[in-house]
């Protein structure tokens, strides 16, 4: 992975915003809606282990403010939830980069669920909405597409290198 | 990360608490379009198929059998204008509020919501288009939702599917009333607090009542589907499927109530509340 004093990729960045911001819009068929894996998340966690130097809590914050505010949700949920995420992630930060791929999906897979955990929380105070297993679904998809979304995100950091 | 941590609080509890920071969703309307848009691209090209690569012998099958149907609900319609006419007539003598027809404006699908616990969809008309707050949204098959939020050109619609949505109706077979909730689930309402004793039966037609004054009355929400009797339970579970295609739809309706429209009749003394809205029923 390409690391060290590099300049911000900001082009790459950009686009893998609207890459997540579309891909979390497109529509899923009936349940299927609670397996989509919260793609700005990831994609927010991947840059803050990638560019520690440029990427930090602030931008993961401001990630999840534009998802409230895009979506209509109550603004901060997100906000709170992912930067939340992204404090604790980064304190386990130079173990998390030292992951082989396998164990990248597993921290990936519990990097979601104590975001949907925070987030579900936050989105009790003021809403009514129901639970069960189904909160947890995204972690599970979450770890089966990691692989997948760290590699398209390498190739898209070396193209505007 | 305290002061973030803060800030995103101090954010819910506004937006949650105070409409100040309301404007900043109107603002940002205009970013979240392509990507409503880009979300009904795959419904889009489902339509697109069906339309497009049909072969020439179904068209023209299709054709006819439309056909046919319009010649059906045409005299269907005759009969109508006849006994509306004769239903008018009778509240006249009964002196009986004129009865007002509710008008429609066709609007279509823009977006979906992403989160899978809120029901909501994005169509293309808002206050240009003297869409409010409130009012009713249907498709070819029945009752969809209701207008909750409105912009300047598009509005979102809560669907009566969502789990925070609930409408009064009645049965029409025994004209029983009752209230319908959402489920979450798009397939599936739930009508709550029926009793074991009430007469109520699977295939049962259940159309909005009208109470409340949100919804018009007689548009059809859904049909009865299962009954589930607990003797342990006070209440039986009655689950009804919903008549309007909810996740499906592409062009819908907005229903300019006639009962809004009754508000602003002479006879009633109250102030008119809603000044736009004898244009929008004039229509």
């Amino acid at each position: 992975m390409p690391r060290g004093n590099s300049p911000l990729p900001l082009t790459a960045i950009c686009l893998s915003l609207i890459g997540a911001l579309f891909l979390y819009s497109l529509p899923l068929h009936g349940d299927l809606a609670f397996w989509r894996p919260p793609f700005v998340l990831l994609i927010a966690v991947y840059w803050l282990l990638i560019q520690p130097q440029h990427v930090g809590i602030t931008f993961v914050w401001l990630t999840g403010l534009l998802l409230d505010l895009l979506y209509g949700n109550v603004i901060g949920q997100n906000a709170l939830a992912m930067s939340v995420t992204a404090y604790l992630l980064k304190t386990q930060e130079y173990r998390v980069r030292q992951l082989s791929l396998p164990f990248q999906c597993l921290a990936a897979l519990f990097i979601v669920l104590i975001y949907q955990t925070l987030w579900v929380s936050t989105r009790l105070i003021s809403e009514d909405i129901s639970l069960g297993w189904r909160v947890f679904y995204p972690a599970l998809s979450s770890a089966l597409i990691w692989p997948l979304l760290a590699g398209t995100l390498y190739r898209l950091h070396r193209l505007f290198h | 990360m305290l002061t973030l941590a803060l800030a995103a609080l101090t954010l819910i509890a506004l937006d949650s608490f105070t409409p100040w920071l309301r404007p900043a969703h109107v603002w940002l309307e205009p970013i979240v379009q392509p990507f409503q848009w880009a979300s009904t691209l795959p419904m889009r090209w489902r339509e697109w198929n069906d339309e497009s690569l049909e072969s020439r012998a179904v068209i023209i099958a299709n054709n006819d059998k439309l056909e046919t149907e319009i010649l059906v609900y045409k005299a269907q319609l005759q009969r109508m204008a006849e006994l509306s006419a004769q239903n008018q007539q009778l509240k006249s003598l009964l002196n009986g509020a004129e009865l007002l027809k509710n008008s429609v404006l066709v609007a279509e699908l823009v977006g979906i919501s992403p989160d899978p616990f809120h029901h909501a969809i994005t169509i293309n008309r808002g206050a240009a288009d003297n869409i409010r707050q409130g009012l009713a949204v249907i498709d070819g098959e029945g009752l969809m939702g209701q207008v909750t939020e409105v912009f300047e050109h598009h509005s979102r619609v809560l669907l009566i599917t969502d789990a925070r949505h609930a409408l009064p109706i009645y049965n029409l077979r025994n004209n029983m009333r009752g209230i319908i909730e959402g489920s979450g689930d798009f397939q599936r309402l739930r009508l709550r607090h029926v009793s074991p004793t009430q007469d109520i039966q699977v295939g049962d037609t259940l159309l909005s009542s009208g109470l409340g004054e949100r919804f018009p009355s007689g548009y059809p929400v859904g049909t009865v589907s299962a009954i589930d009797k607990d003797p342990g339970q006070a209440f039986i579970e009655v689950s009804v499927t919903p008549a309007a295609k909810v996740d499906r739809s592409l062009l819908l309706l907005v229903v300019f109530s006639a009962v809004e429209a009754l508000d602003n009749y002479p006879q009633t003394e109250s102030a008119p509340k809603n000044t736009g809205l004898s244009n929008a029923t004039g229509q």
